[in-house]
């Protein structure tokens, strides 16, 4: 066998497949072929799971041992890493739990999941210098209106369905887990990370539409715009100006430019 | 950049202690990968552990034996890394990680047969090239070995570091687990190896199997990897060393303990170290 068919033999073996790299092997004490190829079977699994593991200690925590492990197999099955860092590997797993028996009969699981990986994606964002009180307050009111705001790398939004984030906290705390409960509406989370350090926050109708405006590169006189029709006339510039007061000192604004 | 002395594996659990306390440690050896992210507190810890330790990078997913094309924007990732963490040196390990586009994260032995040698010389003159330095390879722990195979692990090591002109890792708890698995003689193993190319030395624990053994570098140092290690220092002379813990990881203070063995055992102030 030549160097390619032995590898991808071998690999189709550690990947559960018909092989016939077992021909191929030394058959020699101190063990047989089988239990040779049993040890890289074995590793390959207990690592991709391990992987999992690390990028969703809440869900593990949620299904207990046994059923994590075996949810794991499920997916390390289906899902062969294409990563060169095993980081990245498990990003699906949301999908996965989403769309498999039985744990897509509790949709909550899947939000977990994806709650999980996007509080990873915040935690190794890229870098980037903030905007401070100070340098907002040097700001000329003049130039205000044409204000754009650029927002930290690590700032991430989703939607999410059920109580999700009151499960993922009693989680982390080690506290007895909430009933699952799917909220009257669908509520938006915010999730960025300060001085090294993950938050999150929801979001209500008026931050969320200032968001949308800022986040896309509208200027502040957009942002006002955006939350006119749920505010008083009045009280829009001023309503504006705190939000943005609020995200500098949440560190969510990297820059400011007109 | 020449290193000497003894290091640790930098682990999360241990970036605390290490910008606080004050230990014997001569450098550091990273995992690459642990810091190829976009940024946050792993690259954070990073830059300030670098400002107080020398630093060497060590990658496990560089696969130079697999068939598969070299990965370019791994290359260029890890150079990048490199540009910012400026390590004495870079390793990965002479094995394969996967095919078809696949990796297993794992580090999976290569035939020891001409081709393999062929394919292995020519990847690592190109990794060399992309990184514009020499880079050391590690010999890996097995479990299994094919019928194919021409030379002994060893010869092949060997056949590489001068061919390919790239410097080489010992990693003794992987030549003593490997001499277990397939019934070889380590200090065969260890005389095979030309002196010059050896720049850096591994020490880890491994699981006993009954019978067979496990590279899990979860326990601390076993008694004949001691043993061989005292004889790699008497064959190779002083070379430098670093422990490596991946499981089970005790307080930074027990694993400076047990490189203070090494020390010992290297300066042959005591072979007996179990």
């Amino acid at each position: 066998m030549g160097l390619l068919e032995l590898q991808r033999e071998l690999q189709r073996d550690l990947l559960g497949e018909k092989s016939t790299i077992a021909g191929a092997l030394v058959d020699a004490p101190p063990l047989p072929v089988q239990a040779r190829l049993g040890i890289y079977r074995h590793a390959y699994r207990a690592r991709l799971i391990e992987a999992l593991d690390e990028e969703y200690p809440i869900l593990h925590w949620l299904l207990g041992d046994e059923t994590f492990e075996s949810l794991g197999r499920l997916f390390v099955e289906t899902h062969p890493s294409e990563h060169r860092s095993i980081r990245w590997y498990g990003r699906e797993l949301a999908d996965f739990v989403g769309a498999t028996a039985p744990f897509a009969d509790q949709p909550i699981l899947a939000e977990i999941a994806r709650f999980e990986w996007t509080l990873a994606e915040v935690f190794d964002a890229a870098d980037a210098g903030v905007v401070d009180r100070a340098a907002l307050r040097a700001i000329d009111p003049e130039r205000w209106a044409t204000l754009r705001f650029a927002f930290h790398p690590s700032l991430r939004r989703m939607v999410l369905a059920w109580n999700t984030v009151a499960v993922w906290q009693a989680g982390s705390a080690k506290q007895d887990s909430p009933l699952p409960e799917r909220s009257s509406e669908p509520v938006q989370w915010l999730l960025w990370r300060q001085n090294f350090k993950n938050y999150f926050r929801s979001l209500d109708a008026i931050e969320r539409a200032a968001l949308d405006a800022a986040v896309a590169g509208g200027t502040f006189t957009e942002l006002c715009e955006s939350i006119a029709a749920q505010v008083p006339e009045a009280d829009v510039p001023l309503r504006a100006a705190t939000l943005v007061a609020q995200w500098v000192d949440g560190g969510l604004i990297a820059s400011i430019s007109t | 950049m020449k290193l000497q002395g003894f290091g640790l594996g930098l682990r999360p659990v241990h970036y605390g202690a290490l910008l606080r306390e004050s230990h014997a440690i001569d450098w550091l050896e990273i995992i690459s990968e642990n810091y190829l992210v976009p940024g946050g507190q792993a690259l954070h810890y990073l830059e300030r552990i670098r400002s107080k330790f020398p630093v060497v990078m060590h990658g496990v997913s560089l696969s130079i034996g697999s068939t598969d094309p070299l990965d370019r924007r791994y290359l260029a990732d890890l150079k990048q890394l490199a540009r910012r963490v400026e390590p004495a040196w870079i390793s990965d390990h002479l094995c394969w990680t996967g095919v078809e586009g696949r990796n297993v994260h794992d580090l999976l032995p290569l035939p020891y047969t001409e081709e393999a040698l062929a394919a292995v010389t020519a990847r690592v003159g190109e990794v060399q090239d992309f990184l514009g330095r020499q880079i050391l390879l590690e010999n890996v722990s097995s479990y299994l070995s094919y019928r194919d195979s021409e030379m002994t692990e060893w010869e092949f090591v060997s056949e590489v570091a001068r061919r390919a002109d790239c410097a080489l890792l010992l990693d003794i708890n992987n030549i003593y687990v490997s001499a277990v698995n397939h019934g070889f003689d380590p200090l065969s193993y260890l005389h095979g190896v030309p002196r010059e190319r050896v720049g850096q030395f591994h020490l880890a624990g491994h699981s006993d199997m009954d019978g067979h053994l496990i590279d899990t570098h979860d326990h601390a140092i076993a008694a004949p990897v001691w043993d061989l290690y005292a004889q790699a220092v008497e064959h190779f002379g002083a070379v430098p060393t670093m422990i490596e813990r991946d499981d089970n990881i005790p307080e930074l203070g027990e694993l400076v303990a047990e490189l203070d063995l090494a020390r010992r055992v290297a300066s042959g102030e005591t072979r007996e170290a179990a």
